[in-house]
């Protein structure tokens, strides 16, 4: 199974990104080799319909799981529409962090989209 | 004539100018094209007298037919259509109705529907002048369309003028196709200079005259009339900062019918680009 963690930076130490559509990275952690790969969000450069391209983006590297904060109704159905499953991660601080709280089955699954505004 | 108000950025009184010259001009209409943030009927007291609805087509993909080929989303610019693992997904607020993807569509699972993306408002004034107003929706990516119906409309000889969205957006190009002449509303600071740059370079691609209209002059910043003088753009006038212009914008008034050094700024502009 593959995790994406939203990330600020091209490492696995990274600080957690609150934003998902327009996160700087993805930390894509693979719990069969338990190994991280980190990808750009190739996304964020959208001018319009970030977070379509964000899930397709994510969908290529065949995520399961993707583990962030508020996402947009436009993220969530498109999450829905390729099966990813996303997880809050709540306080956690860095990508780390966030997986070990979703391995212990400590975060909530994201059911309903926040409403943001989107450029 | 058809007279373009443009700016860099938004804020710098590009739609006061406009209001304005509706205002001291006779035989004239008013085309509010800055659709994702209309303004101009805040300043005029007029009264609405009709709404023409202004509809986009987006598709709809028929499940049956579709493989999943994953064709429309390739050829989607947009992000609006993009096939997921068993249903293609639709946003259709991010479609610019370009076609494409029915294009594309070997198994003709694709047909368009339509739902309206904006309004365009007809206002009329106590002196019979005509007003129109375009708005886009909320969620809606581009005003685009809107603006070319607007253009489309008939206005009978009479001299358009024309606020444009700022910046140099697709919606700003489409504002200004056919118009005679742009007017640039401009701040004398640094971002104002680096925003009218680029304004400046879109109308000379475009083959569209224009000058310049210093607003908040006094302000102390000397490279924009440097870089006016180089390039040898006209200003058409400089506008001071007044506190007593504030009060009136804050009050909803017509600046030019309350303050005489303002109208004769303003008659001045209309002479230099009219010649009335
Ligand atoms: S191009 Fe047609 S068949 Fe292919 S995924 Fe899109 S809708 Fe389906
Ligand atoms: S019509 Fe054009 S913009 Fe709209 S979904 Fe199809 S390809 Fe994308």
């Amino acid at each position: 199974m593959k995790i994406a963690i939203c990330s600020n930076e091209e490492t696995q130490n990274s600080k957690v990104s609150d934003r998902f559509a327009r996160s700087e990275y993805f930390a894509i952690y693979n719990d069969e080799n338990e190994t991280y790969e980190i990808i750009e969000n190739k996304a964020k450069f959208a001018s319009g319909g970030a977070s379509g391209q964000a899930v397709r983006i994510l969908s290529d590297y065949q995520v399961d799981v993707v583990l962030c904060t508020k996402v947009g109704p436009k993220a969530l159905e498109a999450l829905q529409g390729f099966e990813i499953r996303a997880f809050d991660f709540n306080q956690s601080k860095d990508v780390k962090s966030a997986l070990s709280s979703y391995l212990q089955n400590s975060l909530n699954e994201i059911t309903s989209s926040h409403n943001m505004r989107y450029k | 004539m058809k007279i373009a108000v443009l700016s860099g950025k938004g804020g710098t009184g590009k739609t006061t100018l406009s209001v304005n010259l509706f205002a001291q001009l006779n035989d004239v209409v008013l085309l509010d094209s800055d659709v994702e943030e209309p303004n101009s009927h805040i300043f005029l007291d007029m009264k609405e007298i009709g709404e023409i609805d202004v509809v986009k087509k987006y598709p709809i993909v028929d499940d049956v037919k579709c493989n999943l080929c994953g064709a429309c989303g390739e050829i989607c610019q947009f992000n609006a259509i993009i096939p997921a693992k068993s249903r293609v997904m639709v946003f259709a607020d991010l479609c610019h109705d370009c076609g494409g993807c029915k294009m594309v569509c070997k198994q003709n699972a694709i047909i368009y529907a339509e739902k309206s993306m904006g309004t365009i408002t007809h206002y009329k004034s106590g002196e019979n002048k005509d007003f129109y107003s375009g708005i886009l929706r909320i969620g809606e990516v581009s005003g685009v369309k809107i603006i070319e119906e607007l253009r489309a409309l008939s206005y009978n000889n009479v001299t358009q003028i024309v606020d444009s969205p700022p910046g140099t957006s697709c919606a700003t190009v489409a504002s200004i196709e056919e118009v005679d002449y742009a007017i640039i509303v401009t701040e004398p600071t640094p971002f104002g200079l680096s925003d009218m740059k680029m304004v400046v370079e879109m109308l000379r691609n475009m083959g569209i005259p224009f000058g310049v209209v210093i607003n908040k002059a006094g302000l102390v910043f000397d490279e924009i009339h440097q870089y006016l003088s180089n390039e040898k753009i006209e200003i058409l006038e400089e506008i001071p900062f007044k506190k007593q212009y504030a009060r009136f914008y804050a009050q909803g008034k017509m600046i030019s019918n309350e303050d005489e050094d303002y109208r004769m700024k303003i008659k001045n502009i209309i002479t230099k680009v009219l010649g009335e």
